[in-house]
């Protein structure tokens, strides 16, 4: 698990600062891509979470509209937020994992193209 | 109240209690390497991690304090059961897949690692014991109010009982033990939850057809044993008649935020194979938890909706539990009501189960901080992998005895209070500092150390002084002050900073790359 040798490894102060941070095409692709998907779909969901107890304090009637014999906000409450979710997450998966494979494939066809880069020279 | 004890409960928990050791004697075979101690050699399927997961997060406050403050303050209740479902989402979007590709053991692990500083791993220890013991001594005080409410067994030997079962199995049994335990815990509560509501919607209980009825009642209620109760349904099934908006906010940030900043729930990531499982395992977790926030709500409508609509059909001792402890005992309450004995030894079981899951949980946490961050990592990184496991097992009866401790200490304490303080400083702390490093190049270990230092103090001080401050400043919960604060300081000491470990290319594409991409180039 740990050991001397990988302390002094772990702990080793080498610092560079914003300017230097080397250019990473590829890696910086995937940071914001995979941010941009994740920050969507949260917000989404932060959204509607937060817009419920607004609704509630400056929206009281509409609330209380009548849905599927409840009161509104106690539908979306205490019912209809979960499916939601279940289906949002379920759908986020689907779509990252997807993600992630399209990314395994670009990874490894730009290695490839490296490689016989180096090999003919 | 004349105390009953309900043999089948005293039965059912023995036989859980048995089945632990049992479970702990096995696995205690298992458990040879310190990561086989810590992680479960990170081999822990999908839907183990997701039940044992359940367990860890529904404790008695859940189990019991769901339904019990729907049963008490109508509408606002509910937003519990919605504020800690919800948490989730965020650490499935942000957190759970890097971490587990990022491949640590615990969340100091990961400072330390992320940013290359021994400090930011003390200040990390710090954040994980003060999270894991402000909620081990709300489970704790919760285990000996429920042994003593509902089995009669006095509040001092609850503690102690409860904390030597839990002690002895994590010891022993390591995350092995802890997973498998967990897994049946967190069954025997949703099962004991789905039963009962089951029994009550098969027997005309409709959601909405009770919440109309609630909502039309109003006046003085007559109670077997002659009791009272004065009831006020349009205040009842409406917002804000118990939390106000600005709390409701700060309560709800508190809530998502937190859940995906404690460290007894993000260890559990690290014992997945990969990141992928990883993700996975939250779908589960959200069908899991989610039907339980569903029906327990419910079950508090369904226990108001009794009392009001049909308190005659109660027995005194019912009605007595209910006036008296509703925000404890309305679940068993409706365990007995609707499946007589036996639904009451079960609902009870669930509650024990509830309690032994989430105390196991934070008992690993804890030890995992002490015993590898703190004495492994810093202070003997030459252990063996022998005297690794041995001193793990040694920190986990030495902090179980200190949890025990705790525990007595703190009896009569609120447990509400010391839950949202240990989900506010999980979202001012671990929140800010894992986002940023996972998802923020400009991170440095500055930042990271001055955004924990900052989301803990903030988060105690305006908890514990509240008084001190404008009227402005003063929440329940504090995360609506203390998480920007620490994300802005963070940011802020990073850019003034500008000290960018320089390995920050390597450890994004580790844990944002695709995983198989090194093993298949």
């Amino acid at each position: 698990m740990s050991s001397s040798k990988e302390n002094e490894a772990l702990y080793k102060k080498e610092y560079i600062t914003a300017d230097e941070i080397p250019e990473s095409p590829i890696v910086d692709k995937l940071i914001k891509k995979q941010f941009k998907f994740s920050f969507s779909v949260s917000f989404i969901v932060l959204f509607i979470t937060f817009l419920i107890p607004v609704l509630n304090e400056f929206a009281p009637g509409f609330m209380s509209t009548i849905v599927f014999g409840f009161e509104l906000d106690y539908f979306l409450t205490a019912i209809a937020i979960y499916p939601f979710i279940w289906i949002t997450s379920y759908l986020y998966i689907k779509k990252s994992n997807k993600m992630e494979q399209e990314e395994l494939g670009q990874v490894l066809r730009e290695k490839q193209q490296q490689e016989t880069v180096e090999g003919g020279a | 109240m004349e105390q009953q004890i309900p043999i089948l409960a005293v039965i059912l928990v023995a036989a859980m209690v048995i089945f632990s050791i049992g479970v702990t004697i096995f696995a205690t075979r298992l458990t040879r390497t310190s990561s086989d101690y810590y992680i479960a050699d990170a081999g822990v399927s999908v839907f183990q991690n997701a039940s044992a997961i359940t367990g860890n997060y529904l404790s008695a406050a859940s189990f019991l304090g769901v339904a019990g403050a729907t049963f008490i303050h109508g509408y606002d209740g509910v937003l519990y059961a919605y504020g800690f479902f919800i948490g989730f989402v965020l650490l499935l979007t942000f957190i759970a897949s890097p971490l587990k590709k990022f491949g640590q053991y615990t969340i100091p692990d990961f400072v330390a690692a992320r940013f290359h500083s021994k400090r930011g791993r003390v200040v990390g220890i710090i954040c994980v014991i003060a999270i894991s013991l402000f909620y081990s001594s709300a489970q704790m005080v919760g285990a000996g109010d429920v042994l003593n409410l509902l089995l009669g067994i006095p509040y001092t030997w609850g503690v102690i009982g409860s904390g030597v079962v839990i002690t002895l199995y994590v010891a022993f049994g390591g995350m092995k033990g802890t997973t498998l335990n967990q897994v049946v815990q967190s069954w025997v509560l949703l099962s004991a939850m789905f039963i009962l509501a089951a029994l009550a919607f098969g027997r005309g209980a409709g959601y909405a057809n009770i919440l109309d009825s609630l909502a039309a009642a109003e006046g003085t209620f007559g109670l077997p044993g002659g009791l009272e109760e004065t009831f006020n349904g349009a205040s009842f099934t409406q917002p804000g008649q118990w939390i106000g908006f600005a709390d409701t906010m700060s309560l709800l940030i508190g809530l998502c935020f937190g859940t995906a900043g404690l460290p007894h729930i993000l260890a559990r990531f690290y014992t997945n194979p990969t990141g992928e499982k990883a993700k996975w395992s939250v779908m589960v977790v959200l069908l899991l938890i989610g039907c339980f926030y569903i029906l327990a709500p419910y079950v508090g409508n369904v226990g108001r909706y009794i009392m009001i609509e049909h308190g005659s059909n109660l027995t005194p001792r019912m009605a007595e539990s209910l006036v008296e402890g509703g925000q404890n005992l309305v679940v068993p309450i409706m365990g007995d009501y609707y499946g007589g004995e036996a639904l009451l030894g079960i609902t009870i079981a669930g509650a024990v189960a509830a309690i032994l899951a989430t105390i196991s949980g934070l008992l690993i946490t804890l030890t995992s901080a002490v015993a590898h961050d703190l004495y492994t990592s810093l202070f003997n990184p030459d252990a063996t992998e022998e005297e690794q496991v041995k001193t793990g097992k040694i920190v986990t009866i030495l902090l179980g005895v200190s949890i025990i401790i705790i525990g007595l200490v703190a009896e009569g304490g609120q447990v509400a209070i010391l839950v949202g303080l240990a989900f506010t400083v999980a979202a001012s702390t671990f929140f800010p500092v894992l986002a940023l490093g996972i998802w923020w190049k400009k991170a440095t270990a500055s930042g990271a150390l001055w955004g924990m230092i900052v989301g803990l103090l903030s988060s105690n001080i305006l908890i514990f002084f509240a008084d001190a401050f404008p009227a402005w400043l003063q929440y329940e919960n504090p995360a609506i002050i203390s998480l920007p604060l620490a994300f802005i300081v963070n940011i802020v000491v990073s850019l003034v900073d500008g000290k960018i470990p320089a390995d920050v290319n390597e450890f994004m594409e580790l844990v944002h790359g695709p995983e198989d991409a090194a093993e298949e180039a």
